[in-house]
Formats: structure tokens, C-alpha cells, sequence
């Protein structure tokens, strides 16, 4: 491949030489024709005239052939030269030719005519000249022809040295081609090896020849290209990895969608949002991928132009969403943006606010209504009889007493989750924790006709919490289990240890929580079952969730129906 | 050419079944959301939007039909274009179940009954659930998730079951809500009537990919025929 472009390089060259060289060794050959040509005439002439000198005395009186001869035979012996006498009528008297052959006369018609010498360069040079007498009377004609030979041996010497020459500088030529070639070959391979490695995308490091001035701005161009380019891909780069980093972790769903409908891009979120792979969705249609004919449609008016926001429910999971078309004049001609914000947890946490504030009215409003009747009761007479209005006061205190518990609760509940209790942590003995809990219960527990077990192992590591706060939540969860068991069963209290925690449980012998309600016990004011919750108020079992967390522990229940529950807590380990 | 014009009429038409199942889904989501709510307005618009539902299913029998006629689609193609007639009837019926859901939401009235809705939600979400998948599989040609979804019908078919007897429990009872308790038993047969339906898209789903027909055996209680609502 080099070689041949060393050829193509230096061939234009070659050919101008050998166009060159052929010009002027032509021009040089023909002058030196020319200057021979004229020294010979001129040769032949003077010889001619000097024949003619010598040849006036056998031409006198009559031309005698003899001496004619003669003279030729000893002539011709100094002169390469043809000599042919002839008298006036031209008539052949003598010649050095060949017997029969006939002189070239080229010359002669002119030199008879006019009277004094003519050449002729016919077939060779000729010359004739008149022999004369004294008196200018004309006694015959000598002509001398000579062929061209004579001069080839000159010509040849000069072809010689031309074709030399040109042979020494073909050459140089194609040496200096090969260098120059050779050098420039390599500046470009260099420049090509640079080039790939920028198609690799590799913009760093490259290496560039030290050109020679023709090539020299092009190779400070492609440096200059090179790094504008590196700068420019990395910049893109690193914009493509934070849009990206952005698009991945977004919780919103991201979509972009071509004219036709087919999905150019969907980011993980939305791919979690319709349970599709992000790689196979790209490129498929808007209906496949989004699979919801509300979602299509807003798509299809966004892609109309017009930019479009809604909220709305959607499939089996019931997912809230609140998706905005965009269509994207500017920066993707034809192109939609949708978005969607996954609205669910939020409208559940708005559901569990409007059932809590729909429950605390319910909750306040039993009492308050009990109230109202009572003391409609009494203003209607009942003050009368103060037997009945003894008892209808009572009645009123016990209401009194509920609605203070349930507000007391409230602020309890409200205070502990917006983080308002302060808790004085203790290093403590669980026994510590269980004991005081069970002296206060005990008698209760006898008074409902159970027996109120108490059980601990003093070996057990001590736990760091607030006491008075644990033994709250312990009372709290031996009053539940009072409540729901029947007379003669048994409440345990106790407490082991499991790992890096001890856990408390309270068991009963009760009627158990249905399986559904297990997980929802500790909602607020969630009841299992309304009709034997009685005076509870629904909060008791969601403070103590609340501050067994506090305490960074969890709280759960076990139970079957029928059998009895257990509900557990745990603390960690001081 | 034509090659060209099928693929993209096929693809068309893909969309379009799936547009018309997400109608369906949404009925029957409706339709039971009206009932929880008792909301008589949605319960008119889930029964008045069941002629779109019609509409649409026509209209793509329609392109299939015309399809048929110039494409003259062999193999693969027929099998797929076939399947799709009788996907969009199954669709049509299921939009009809909530048609009926929703008639009957308007027909129990202000009445005071005594609604399952938590169980008939969890049913409704579960075949919702199978539809939707089973719609996938039939676009994507998944075999797998085909032979896989009739196999959530038991879940199905466990909540009817128990919904039926706690049904004629009460009945027995209190024969005076028998009325109100048929009503919820047509419901809840409507919804695993459905169920059942997206079984029958999954055997389609098989027959596209495989060529093969095949009942697949789900426990189906067919002691209700098909009913009028």
C-alpha cells in the first residue's frame, strides 16, 4: 500500500523529467545538426573550390579524362567525399562513385544557372561549383557529395549524457518522494491512529506527528477538534449521569412518548408503576406500557398539544395517582412528557385523618348525647324523685369520667406522637417493671374473678427505659386482658430473654382477636369488637404502641379465638 | 407491503384489546366501588358506559373482520386475529357482569343490607388482577403467565364460596332479607363468573403461541347459568 502510493507520488514528477529532458536534448540535437550541417557546406565547399583550382589545368585546352582520374584517386585518399567532374553540357567526365552510378545533381541546376557554387542537402550535401578559365569561360563543373554520417558519432554521445542525466535525477526524484512521502505517510498513519482512537471515544493522551509545515495546521486543527470534542463528551456525560441519577431514584414516574405513541423513555418508578420492565417497554406503544384507557386518553390530549393534569384511581391496587401530560414543543418537537406522582399513601394518610376525626366525634359524642339525656331527664322531673336523681348523677359522673379519660388520652396520644413526652431513661430490672404493674392489678384482677399470675426470672438483664412509662403500658395491657377474659381464667405477666432484647408479654385466657383484626389492633380506636369494648376508648393499645417504639422496641399480638391472646413487647437490652 | 400494512394494523389492534380490557377493569372496579359507596349516580354511569364498552368491542371485530377479507392473514396472524374475536366477546361479557353489579347496586336501593363489601372488593381487586394479567399475557404471548393465572381463580372461587354460605346462613336465619341476599349472591357469582372468563382468555393466549386448544381445569362451579343481569 505505501509502496504504491510511493509510485502514485512520484510518477507526476517522473513524467514532467522525461518531458523535460526530452525537450531539451532535442533542442540541443537539432542545433548541433544545424552546426554541423553549415561547418560541413562550408568544408565541402572550400574543398570544392580547391579541386576546382587544381582540376583547371586537366580541363585545358580539352578535359582530359585521365588526369581528371587521377586527381580524383589522389584526392579522395584526404576527403570522405564523392567527387564527379563534368564538362559544360554536364556530361560526366570523371567520378569517384561506383561504375554506373549517377551523381546527385541537386546542386548543379542552380550552379549552372547562376554561374558560381549552390548546395544542395538532398540526399546528403552536395555542392557543385564551376571551373572556369581566366576569361570566366566556363569549362566544366565538380560536384562533392558527402552523406550525413559523418556527424551521427556527436549525436550519440549527446543521447548518452541526456539519458544519464535523466536517469540520475529520476533517481533523486523518486528518492526524494520516498522521503518525503515516507515522512508524511507516517504523519498521517499517526493522525489516523489519533482519529481512532476518538471514534473509540477515548479523548485523552493521544498522539500527534510532528508534521511538516503543509500538514502542520491541519494536525493543530485535530488536536484542537479533539480536545473541544473531549470537553464537550465529557460535559455531555456528566449531564446524562446526574439526568440519569435523577431519573432512576425520582419517585415520580417519568414517561416521554414520540407522536406515534411509541415510549422513548420510562424511568424505574414508572416501571414499578405499571410492573413493566424499563428495556422492554422502549418503543412500544403508550396503550402497552400504561395499560389504562384514562391514562391513554390523557396522553392522547397531550399529544394534541394541549397540557393536561388530573388525579385518578387506578387498577386492582387501587393506586392514587396525579399524572400531568406535557408535550414538549420545544425541546423534543412532537414528543409528550407524563408524569406520575403516586398519590396512595398519601390519600391513606388522608383517609386515616378524616376516620380518626370522624371517630373522636363519634367517641365524644356517645358520652355528650348520654349527657344530654340525662339532664333532660332530670330537668323534666327526675330532680324531683332524689333517689332516681341520685342514680341519674351517678350515670352523669360515669360519662363525665369517660369523656375526661378519652380526652386525657388524646393529649396523651397527641403529645407522645409529636415527640412532646419526655422520657427519663433507667437502667431497670424487668422484674422491677413487671412487679409494680401486678401489685396494682391484682385486686382488680381478683374483683373480675381472675387470677392474675405473675412470673419472673430476677436473673435477667437489666433494660434501659422510663419505669413509670413501661409499667403505664404493662397496666394498660393487663386491663385489655381483664376486660376481654372470662371469670375463672388466668392473666400470666412475664418476661424473657430473646438475643439483645427482653421481651414482656401479657397472656390471657380470653376470646381472642380475629386473624383480620390482629394487625389493626393498633390502629386508634380501632376495636376488634365494638360490642364488649364497652367503655373502652379505642386509644389505650395505640399509645402503647407508640411509646414501646419510643423506647425503640415493637409491640405485637398473638391469638386464637376462643383460646386467649398474648401480647408482647420488647426493649433492648441496657 | 401488505406484510407491512398487517403488522401494523395487528399492532393496532393489540392496543386497541387492550384499551378495551382497561374499560372492562375499570367497570368492574366502579361498579364495586358504587356499591361500597352506595352511589347510585356511578352505578348509572358504570351500567350507561357498557354501550362504549359494546361499541368498542364491534368496532374491533370489525377491523378484524376487514382484515380477514383483504390481508388474508395465514398462521400465526390467523390464530392471533381468531383469538382476539373471541378475547374481545369474553371482554364484552365481563363488561356486561358489571353492568349487572351495578343494576343491582340501583335495584337494592336505599334498603338497608347487609353488604359483604370488604370480601366482594378483595374478589373484585383479585379478578381485576387476573384480567389485567391475563391481557398481558395474551399481548406478549406468555405461555407461562397463561398456564400460571387460572390458578389464582381458587382465590376467587374460596371468597365465593364463603361469601355464599355466610349468604345462606342469613338467609336460613332471617328469610326475610332473601331478596337482599340474592341480590348479593348474583353479585358475587357475576365477579367469579369473570374470573372464569379470564381463564378462557389464558387458553386463547396458549393456542396463539402453541396452536394447541386446551381446557385448562380450574375448579368452576356451574351451578349458575348465565344470568340476565
Amino acid at each position: 500500500m505505501a509502496r504504491h502510493t510511493h509510485w502514485r507520488f512520484a510518477l507526476p514528477y517522473l513524467i514532467l523529467l522525461v518531458l523535460i529532458f526530452s525537450i531539451l536534448t532535442g533542442v540541443i540535437v537539432n542545433r548541433v545538426q544545424q552546426e554541423d550541417k553549415i561547418r560541413w557546406e562550408d568544408q565541402l565547399l572550400n574543398t570544392a573550390h580547391l579541386i576546382a583550382a587544381q582540376a583547371q589545368a586537366a580541363y585545358q585546352p580539352q578535359p582530359n579524362r585521365s588526369d581528371l582520374s587521377e586527381l580524383i584517386q589522389t584526392t579522395t585518399q584526404q576527403i570522405t567525399a564523392e567527387i564527379t567532374f563534368l564538362d559544360a553540357n554536364a556530361e560526366i567526365l570523371a567520378s569517384s562513385l561506383p561504375e554506373g552510378a549517377q551523381p546527385d545533381m541537386g546542386a548543379f541546376a542552380q550552379a549552372q544557372s547562376q554561374g558560381q557554387a549552390a548546395i544542395s542537402n538532398r540526399q546528403g550535401i552536395t555542392t557543385t561549383t564551376v571551373i572556369a578559365d581566366e576569361g570566366n569561360q566556363v569549362l566544366g563543373y565538380i560536384t562533392l557529395q558527402s552523406a550525413k554520417a559523418t556527424y551521427q558519432h556527436d549525436l550519440r554521445w549527446i543521447f548518452a549524457v541526456g539519458a544519464l542525466a535523466l536517469l540520475i535525477s529520476s533517481a533523486a526524484v523518486i528518492g526524494l518522494a520516498l522521503i518525503v512521502q515516507d515522512r508524511s505517510q507516517q504523519s498521517i498513519e499517526k493522525l489516523n491512529i489519533a482519529a481512532q482512537q476518538i471514534q473509540m471515544g477515548n479523548f485523552t493522551n493521544l498522539e500527534y506527528p510532528d508534521s511538516p509545515p503543509p500538514l502542520h495546521a491541519f494536525v493543530e486543527t485535530f488536536k484542537d477538534m479533539a480536545e473541544r470534542l473531549g470537553t464537550q463528551i465529557d460535559t455531555l456525560t456528566k449531564e446524562r449521569a446526574k439526568l440519569s441519577a435523577v431519573l432512576n431514584q425520582m419517585t415520580d414516574g417519568v414517561i416521554i412518548a414520540d407522536h406515534e405513541g411509541h415510549v422513548q423513555l420510562l424511568n424505574p418508578a414508572a416501571g414499578r408503576l405499571f410492573q413493566i420492565n424499563e428495556k422492554t417497554g422502549l418503543g412500544r406503544s403508550v396503550v402497552e406500557v400504561m395499560r389504562y384507557h384514562q391514562l391513554v386518553e390523557l396522553w392522547q390530549e397531550a399529544n394534541q398539544g394541549k397540557r393536561q393534569s388530573t388525579m385518578l384511581e387506578i387498577g386492582p391496587q387501587h393506586l392514587f395517582l396525579q399524572v400531568i401530560g406535557i408535550p414538549l414543543e420545544i425541546s423534543l418537537p412532537g414528543s409528550t412528557l407524563l408524569l406520575f406522582q403516586d398519590l396512595t399513601q398519601l390519600r391513606r394518610l388522608e383517609t386515616v385523618r378524616r376516620d380518626f376525626i370522624s371517630n373522636v366525634s363519634h367517641e365524644l359524642r356517645t358520652p355528650l348525647a348520654s349527657l344530654k339525656a340525662l339532664a333532660e331527664t332530670l330537668q323534666e322531673g327526675a330532680l324531683d324523685d332524689p333517689p332516681a336523681a341520685k342514680r341519674f348523677i351517678l350515670r352523669m359522673e360515669t360519662e363525665i369520667d369517660n369523656l375526661t379519660q378519652l380526652v386525657n388520652e388524646l393529649l396523651e396520644l397527641s403529645r407522645i406522637e409529636s415527640g412532646k413526652v419526655p422520657l427519663s431513661f433507667h437502667r431497670i430490672q424487668p422484674c422491677d417493671l413487671l412487679r409494680p404493674s401486678y401489685e396494682r392489678m391484682v385486686l382488680q384482677a381478683e374483683r373480675a374473678g381472675l387470677e392474675l399470675h405473675f412470673d419472673c426470672q430476677p436473673d435477667l438483664p437489666a433494660v434501659f427505659a422510663d419505669p413509670d412509662r413501661i409499667t403505664q403500658v404493662l397496666i394498660n395491657l393487663v386491663h385489655n386482658a381483664i376486660k376481654f377474659t372470662p371469670p375463672g381464667g388466668k392473666i400470666t405477666l412475664s418476661a424473657y430473654r430473646e438475643g439483645e432484647h427482653i421481651v414482656f408479654f401479657v397472656q390471657d385466657t380470653g376470646v381472642g382477636i380475629p386473624k383480620k383484626d390482629l394487625s389493626r389492633i393498633f390502629e386508634r380506636f380501632y376495636k376488634a369488637d365494638r360490642a364488649r369494648a364497652g367503655g373502652g376508648t379505642g386509644l389505650g393499645l395505640s399509645i402503647a404502641r407508640h411509646m414501646i417504639e419510643s423506647h425503640g422496641g415493637y409491640i405485637w399480638a398473638r391469638s386464637e379465638e376462643g383460646v386467649g391472646s398474648t401480647l408482647y413487647f420488647n426493649l433492648p437490652i441496657a | 407491503m401488505p406484510r407491512q400494512t398487517l403488522d401494523r394494523e395487528i399492532h393496532h389492534l393489540q392496543d386497541e384489546v387492550l384499551l378495551l380490557g382497561s374499560m372492562v377493569e375499570q367497570a368492574m372496579l366502579n361498579a364495586i366501588d358504587a356499591l361500597k359507596r352506595r352511589d347510585f349516580s356511578a352505578a348509572r354511569k358504570v351500567y350507561r358506559d357498557d354501550d362504549v364498552i359494546n361499541e368498542k368491542r364491534y368496532a374491533i371485530e370489525n377491523r378484524v373482520l376487514i382484515l380477514f377479507a383483504t390481508q388474508q392473514p395465514i398462521a400465526h396472524d390467523l390464530r392471533f386475529l381468531a383469538a382476539i374475536l373471541e378475547v374481545i366477546t369474553e371482554l364484552e361479557r365481563m363488561g356486561d357482569y358489571a353492568k349487572g353489579i351495578a343494576k343491582i347496586n340501583i335495584l337494592i336501593g336505599e334498603d338497608d343490607t347487609v353488604i359483604p363489601i370488604h370480601e366482594i372488593t378483595r374478589m373484585g381487586d383479585l379478578a381485576v388482577g387476573m384480567l389485567h394479567r391475563a391481557l398481558s399475557a395474551f399481548i406478549n404471548e406468555d405461555v407461562n403467565m397463561a398456564y400460571r393465572i387460572p390458578q389464582e381463580d381458587d382465590l376467587v372461587d374460596e371468597l365465593f364460596k364463603q361469601i355464599l354460605h355466610k349468604n345462606v346462613t342469613n338467609m336460613i336465619e332471617n328469610p326475610g332479607i332473601i331478596d337482599h341476599s340474592n341480590y348479593v349472591m348474583w353479585i358475587v357469582h357475576n365477579i367469579e363468573r369473570m374470573a372464569d372468563r379470564v381463564t378462557n382468555i389464558c387458553e386463547r393466549t396458549i393456542f396463539i403461541a402453541t396452536g394447541e386448544l386446551l381446557e385448562i381445569d380450574v375448579s368452576d362451579d356451574e351451578w349458575l347459568e348465565e344470568d340476565e343481569f
